[in-house]
Formats: structure tokens, sequence, C-alpha cells
């Protein structure tokens, strides 16, 4: 039974990461953040609701597409905004940039650059966690691209075989950047591809909010109380381009009719009905929270213009470490 | 001294590190089976447990994830490849995440791996399961890369790598397995980016790797004779090169000859005489040598091997051009 704590917890981290993807689309005309950006507008509720039943000793691992994931999981944002905009005070001191966010406080432990490369590692943290005899999971989150890499396929059976407590997170947006998934799968239903691997296999609407949570919340306390990996595939709507500011309509892409029908079922509006209709919270509540949310995007985005750029010792630091 | 072979002091110095710290873990492929590939970690199941010596799927780039996901949690695992050329399926996760994990992330993870593989030289072992390519590893950033000639060092290299802070490959060559040495019994560690000065001559530098050592010996042995005298030494790691002991060679002798296991073009052997005559070009007597297999294939058949691995009758042919 979901908690009103999770729930409103749920729609904070699902408006935070709305609102500062959008402030980025709004300040990328300065052409002040100098890195590729991928946003998961119309994703966010697959982020948010892991994230919100794990703990800051839980790890999570993601993709390019990780601005989400690494502010669903508490990562700072100041130091997101600093590597945005390349600063020395970013999370990676201007390493890594959007594709690299890492808060290792808070479990985000990194994200990573190549479609795959992530889950593996993921299957190593949480190797890690049960040789260490530790209480918590390691998440990898990828998109339906993840899902065509080998490696996917490696490390269910690892993770199965040697009972590891993982929760592989497929986000299906049904594309590959440019590439539909009728393009490059026969067998199209991840979930049941999965499902042979000796885990438990699971398809989720990540565009239904609360019974996404309510699901994900049985999963995760699954993995906790059993130690044994779980994998879902969540079908989501990426409402933006592969990377960048456009919507990707074109052909063999996706019309604009599409696309309107994908932002008029928008989750977080259906989560801020909910809330409404639950009475769990009212019109002015959610206000609030959301001009709170603003405040510390702004207060972020000048913490960034403010920092300093780095330097050039900077460039020859921690190649060994 | 006791002696041990240069395939027990491997060995013995993954036991020490395993029983030095219980972070310490060792996987690949069959090594659990005590009559496996080599018989490598032989026994050391019994000592330490399926928890920290296991059998792995042959699925060797999620088991390279596998190890980069447990080092940066600060556990310190080894990965057994029999093969180098089984490597070549890891390489994402080596060189888009290990290697740079460290620097892309500004310092926040450390990825202290170790990857054990082979050399796989010798009865028809050929183009799948005998290359040497240490040079791709050398090439990128944040990787070390150690080649031990030696039981003594294959030792104390063992360690270090184990206890190094970043992803080391630790590259081992099948014909050296047998070869016998003082091994001390204490947990000691050689340096890795130290070369090791074999001997001492005024009027050559030779330069090698690994299993290059015992040709070079020889090579040394027959100039001797004819009063002309090598420096001989063993580099150790192509990543950390030992800079300064090789420049004070050549400095002194003002000729070099560089053996590498690996190709010529764009390898080790390419870098240390590049770096040569950057730095003391205009001292060098005479041209650069390197002593390297051709640019083809590994072949099978003993017959083409021969004229593929550098023997040393050729090798001082080519020497005695420059003396």
């Amino acid at each position: 039974m979901l908690s009103k704590k999770k729930i409103i917890d749920f729609y904070i981290s699902v408006s935070k990461i709305r609102k500062s993807e959008e402030k980025l689309i709004e300040l990328n005309p300065e052409q002040e953040m100098r890195c590729p950006h991928h946003y998961a507008i119309g994703q966010e509720v697959v982020a948010a609701g892991v994230c919100v039943n794990l703990n800051d000793k839980d790890q999570i691992f993601s993709s390019h597409r990780c601005h989400g994931h690494y502010i669903a999981k508490g990562g700072c944002l100041k130091s997101f905004m600093a590597e945005l905009y390349n600063k020395v005070t970013g999370c990676t001191e201007g390493k890594g940039g959007s594709m690299h966010l890492i808060d290792t406080k808070k479990g985000m432990m990194g994200s990573h650059g190549v479609v795959g490369t992530n889950i593996p590692i993921a299957l190593g943290a949480s190797f890690y966690l049960k040789y260490k005899k530790k209480k918590n999971l390691s998440v990898v989150f990828f998109g339906d691209g993840g899902a065509d890499q080998g490696v996917l396929y490696e490390s269910l059976n690892f993770a199965a075989l040697k009972k590891l407590p993982i929760l592989f997170v497929c986000e299906n947006n049904g594309f590959a950047s440019f590439s539909h998934i009728s393009s490059r799968h026969a067998q199209k239903d991840i979930s049941l591809r999965v499902s042979n691997f000796g885990l438990k296999s699971f398809k989720l609407d990540g565009n239904n909010p609360v019974l996404f949570l309510n699901k994900i919340e049985k999963i995760i306390s699954y993995i906790k109380k059993n130690n044994k990996p779980v994998f879902v595939e969540a079908k989501v709507n990426r409402f933006m381009a592969h990377c960048g500011q456009g919507e990707d309509i074109g052909p063999g892409l996706r019309s604009k009719n599409d696309l309107n029908k994908m932002r008029n079922s928008d989750p977080l509006v259906s989560l801020q009905k909910y809330l409404i209709t639950k009475k769990l919270l009212n019109k002015e509540n959610i206000k609030l929270i959301d001009e709170k949310i603003d405040f510390e995007i702004q207060a972020a985005v000048s913490y960034a213009k403010k920092s300093k750029l780095p330097g050039k010792k900077d460039l020859f630091k921690n190649v060994l470490a | 001294m006791r002696k041990l072979s240069y395939l027990d002091a491997i060995r013995e110095g993954i036991q020490q590190s395993m029983q030095k710290d219980d972070s310490v873990f060792v996987y690949g492929e069959g090594i659990e089976i005590a009559s496996g590939p080599f018989g490598v970690p032989l026994n050391l199941e019994k000592e330490f447990g399926s928890k920290r010596i296991f059998d792995v799927p042959l699925s060797e780039a999620s088991m390279t994830g596998l190890g980069i996901g447990a080092a940066i949690n600060n556990l310190r695992p080894i990965m057994i490849h029999f093969r180098l050329d089984f490597t070549l399926l890891t390489l994402d996760q080596v060189f888009n995440a290990a290697s740079k994990i460290h620097y892309m992330f500004g310092g926040k993870l450390k990825c202290p791996i170790v990857i054990r593989a082979t050399v796989g030289q010798g009865w028809g072992q050929g183009p799948n399961h005998s290359q040497a390519f240490h040079s791709i590893y050398s090439h990128f950033p944040g990787m070390k890369v150690v080649l031990p000639s030696s039981p003594y060092d294959a030792k104390g290299l063992m360690i270090a790598s184990v206890f190094d802070n970043n992803p080391v490959l630790f590259l081992e060559h099948k014909s050296l397995y047998n070869s016998v040495g003082l091994v001390p019994k204490k947990f000691y560690k050689v340096k890795i980016g130290n070369a090791n000065v074999l001997e001492t001559g005024n009027d050559l530098s030779l330069l090698g790797f690994s299993s290059m050592l015992p040709l070079m010996k020889k090579v040394s042995r027959e100039l001797k004779k004819k009063k002309i005298n090598c420096d001989v030494i063993d580099l150790r790691s192509s990543y950390p090169l030992d800079k300064i002991t090789i420049l004070n060679s050549v400095k002194k002798t003002g000729k070099l000859v560089v053996f590498d296991i690996d190709w010529s073009f764009c390898g080790v052997s390419a870098e240390v005489s590049a770096f040569v005559s950057e730095k003391i070009g205009s001292k060098l007597k005479s041209n650069i040598i390197r002593i390297t297999p051709p640019h083809v294939s590994h072949p099978v058949s003993y017959a083409l091997e021969k004229y593929f691995y550098p023997n040393e009758n050729d090798v001082l042919k080519k020497i005695y051009k420059i003396l």
C-alpha cells in the first residue's frame, strides 16, 4: 500500500526532473551549456518511481539519458547544473558533462555514454553488495537500444545464476536514437524475451504513474527481501528528440499527430489530477511544491553561471588514481 | 631463497594478495577446475572458497563489467583470461569505462581491476590464440600494462597490480611458465614503471619485455664474445614506461635495439623509438633497430612460425649492421 508521503515525494521527483529539463531547454539558446543533452521529458515516472523506493546506499547506473535518474536519486542540483555549464564545480569537474553524471553520496554511481556499457557495471555493483552482505540493491537504467546489446543478456544470465540483487530497468520509448524498434527486433516484446532467463520479468506502463509506482514498490521490496534479480520493461513516451531541442518528427521517426497524442497523455498531468482527485494535494499545494522546485533550480543555475571554468592544470588531474 | 617457476610465482602472488585483503577475488572461465587451463590458480578455491574464486560463463564483456562494478566499490578483482585474444571481446568495458572511469567522473571513482591474460605462443596456437597486442592497452590513458619476464617479477608485479588503484593488464607469456628463478616467500611488490637493468655495457642498449628477455640475453652473450657490451634492460611495463632508465642507457651507448612481442607498426617499440629520437635523437650514433614479429597475423604452422618469431641469428645480423 502506497503511503501518502511516498506518492507526494514521487510527484516532487517527477516535477523536479521535468522542470530541470525545461530550464535547460529555456536556457539553451544562450549556448553556454556546451555538451549534448538527451532529455527524458515524458519518461520521468520511471526514474522517479524506482528511486523513491531506494535509499542512499542503493546504487543506480544510468546511460546517456541520465538527467532524470540523477535528479530522482537525489543528486546535487548545483553540481548537475555546473556540470552542464562545463564548470569545475560540476559533479565531474567538467570532465564528463551531461552523459557522465555522478553523485556517489546519493548512490548515483555514474552514467555512461555508450549504450549498454553501464549494464554489466551495475551487475558488478550488485555482486559487491552481495559479497559484502549489504541489504541494498543495484539498479541499471537503459533504453530499448540497450536491449539490443549482448551484454544485457550476458548480465541477465549471470544475475540469475548468482542470485544478485539487481533491478534491470528497460525504458522502452521505441527508439534507439533514430532507429525504431520495428527495424531492430524480431521479438518486439522485450520482457517476454527476458522471461526465460531464470529471473522475474515484468512489463509495466511507465505512462501510468500511480500504477507504475504501486508495482515497482512491490518489485523492489521483493528484490530486497529475496536477494534476487528482476527485469522490468517500462513503456514510455519520449516527447523530445533523441538529442537536443527538436522533436524528431519525420519519415521513419514519428508524426506530429503521434507526438500530440503522447503529450495529451502526459503522465505529469495525470499524476497531478490523481493527487487532486484523491485529495492528497490540492492545487495550491502543488503550486507551492512547484515554486519551491523552481527556486531550487534557479539557485542551481545561478551557482553554475557564477562558477569557474576548469583551468589547464585540471586537464591533467585524475588521469591515474 | 627457494626457487619457483614463473607460473607458481604468479599463483603465490595471487594467493598472498587474497590472504592480505579479503576484498581481493579471482574469476575467469574454467578457473574453478583444478585441472583446467594451465591449472593456474590451482587449489586456491580450497583456501578461499567459491565466493572469492569462481568460474564464469563465456561472457567476457559483461564479466569485465562485473569486475569494474566491483572495483568502483573498493573490491579488488582479478579477472583471468587464458588468452589475450579473448580480451578483444571486452574492449568497450575496458576503454569506455575502466581506463577512464577515474578521469571522466572527476576522481569520484577508482577502478583497481587486474586483467590477467596469457600470450599463448607455441604449439600452433595461431591467429586467435597467440597474439600479443599490449600496444592497444598502452594507448589508452588510465591503464597500466605490465609484462613480467622472471618469476621474481611475476610475483612482485602481480601483488603490485592487485594493490594498484588503476586498471592493470597483467600480461604473462606461456613460453616463460616453466622458467625457474629465486622468489622470496614474503609478500613484496615490484614497483610498476621501474625498468630492471639486468646487464650493463657501453656499446649497445637492448630494451624489451617479457619473453623477449631470454632472446636479449642470448644476443648479449653472443656479442660479448666479440667484446661488444650491452645494457640489457627489462622494461617490465609498457605503461608507464621507465623513461629515465631508457634515456640514461641510450645516452651512454648511443645505439638502441628495441625488442617487442607485439607488432612494430603503432606498437610499443615504435613508441620507445619515437620517444628516444624526440629526446636525444641527435646523440644517436646509428639508426634504431626494432626486433618484432612481421606485420602479418600469427600463423599456426611451425614452418611459418620460425619466420614469424624473431630468432637470434636474424637479430645478430641486424645488429652487426649498426656496429
